[in-house]
């Protein structure tokens, strides 16, 4: 029981009885809680512009018996941007949930706050959000210890160079040829050029990415690869990326 | 009772405590007002169904407001549930007809254009006989996905799309308005 403040994004918002909401917040000192927004979706209430989406806010949270209340917001960037953009909207979105999914309730968490905070930042001003999506999900999956091999095999753990079979999902990372050879899995291709993108967006500063002029048939290769390895981790369907995957196919 | 205690507390916005007192409410009320009641709820089910040309809720399909030849028919408000043509309805501003898309779009919930009336939408302004659609859609991100991705495809058909002004509710205070609110409200100001 208690109050508490924090800064905080709103991953996800849910309507909830009446006139309120249900939010889950990422905050910085208390990692992922969920809140109630008493009436937010009445359009007087004071919370109403505070409650949307990826908004980032200063937040007063009373901690009672059941669910927490947000008593206070206040919003210190609305990123209304996001909203306003369709394709830039469906990635927030994308992002938002393999948060919720991989990062547990709770836990502090406050590198993958100031990541999330910086990635909307960029998303806000890439033209192209493509490749920015698959830095950020590269490093996301660094935060949440699942970064795939892409410097040794993922099964012998010997340097691979230039020289890989392809990359596997389910044994996380790229693999040799002499593994491959000895016992083949099921690989997804990955090209000289596609590997060298993974490597580089591996270490780039999110900042640049949107800069960046790779060749289509590398960054789909990359795209591809990183959300089936997402996909397999969350062991659970995420209806965020089939709608981007939709709405990417409609444009 | 209990039974009757139990389904109304499945009705939206009725804890156990208002169920209860509903039910010992009907109990002393008049059998007739009761079975006014029963009735009512019973034949909404039973009768009402879905205009095939706008999807509002109808006695009879089409609906009065898709036969009424004192509407503009060029004119196509889009809005998200039934509901909200009964709100729109309520300002008496609006002439035209409707087109109901039961739904909305929602990156995080996974609905995606082709669970809304979005085809049936086309199929309207294909006739040709549309001068312009109002988007009426929530202004929360859900509509506002809504909004987009419907003026994206409609924009191509060249048919005039316009979108519900957002800002200052009447009665309201301008301390008390965030600043998303207040954002929008000068970006969408007008001349007087």
């Amino acid at each position: 029981m208690g109050v508490f403040q924090s800064e905080g994004i709103i991953l996800r918002s849910r309507t909830f009885g009446e006139a309120d909401k249900i939010l889950t917040i990422l905050t910085k000192d208390r990692g992922k809680i969920e809140a109630v927004a008493r009436g937010a979706r009445r359009p007087r209430n004071r919370l109403v512009g505070a409650s949307q989406q990826f908004s980032y806010l200063r937040v007063l949270v009373f901690e009672g018996k059941s669910i927490p209340q947000l008593s206070q917001a206040e919003i210190i960037r609305s990123f209304s941007i996001l909203r306003d953009d369709l394709v830039k909207m469906a990635y927030a979105a994308w992002w938002a949930e393999v948060i919720d999914v991989f990062l547990p309730w709770a836990e502090v968490n406050e590198e993958v706050f100031r990541f999330l905070l910086a990635g909307l930042l960029v998303l806000e001003k890439a033209e192209e959000p493509a490749l920015l999506s698959c830095a950020f999900e590269l490093r996301l999956l660094k935060y949440f210890g699942f970064q795939p091999a892409l410097e040794v095999c993922a099964r012998c753990s010997r340097p691979v160079g230039q020289a890989v079979a392809g990359f596997s999902v389910e044994e996380g990372g790229v693999i040799c040829p002499h593994c491959h050879q000895e016992q083949a899995v099921k690989l997804l291709p990955l090209s000289v050029a596609s590997l060298r993108l993974l490597r580089d967006l591996a270490q780039a500063d999110l900042r640049t990415v949107p800069q960046w002029r790779p060749d289509e048939k590398n960054r789909l290769e990359v795209g591809r690869l990183l959300v089936a390895f997402i996909e397999l981790r969350a062991e659970r369907p995420l209806k965020s990326l089939s709608f981007l995957q939709s709405l990417l196919a409609s444009t | 009772m209990r039974t009757l205690i139990n389904e109304l507390a499945k009705l939206p916005g009725i804890g156990p405590k208002t169920a209860q007192r509903l039910a010992f409410h009907l109990f002393t009320t008049p059998r007739e007002e009761v079975q006014k009641l029963a009735t009512a709820m019973l034949e909404t089910k039973d009768q009402l169904t879905f205009c095939t040309i706008c999807g509002h809720l109808t006695e009879e399909s089409p609906c009065l407001l898709c036969r009424d030849p004192g509407r503009d028919h060029a004119l196509l408000c889009v809005v998200e549930e039934p509901k909200d043509v009964i709100a729109l309805e309520k300002t008496r501003e609006f002439k035209g007809v409707y087109h109901v898309l039961h739904g909305a779009l929602s990156p995080l919930e996974g609905i995606g254009p082709e669970e809304l009336t979005i085809n049936k939408l086309l199929e309207r302004l294909q006739t040709g006989k549309i001068r312009e659609v109002i988007l009426a859609c929530d202004p929360n991100m859900e509509g506002e996905a809504t909004a987009q991705y419907l003026a994206r495809i409609i924009k191509p058909l060249e048919v005039k799309v316009t979108r519900l002004a957002r800002g200052l509710p009447v009665g309201g205070d301008l301390e008390y308005i965030d600043e998303v609110t207040l954002g929008k409200a000068l970006e969408g100001r007008q001349e007087i």
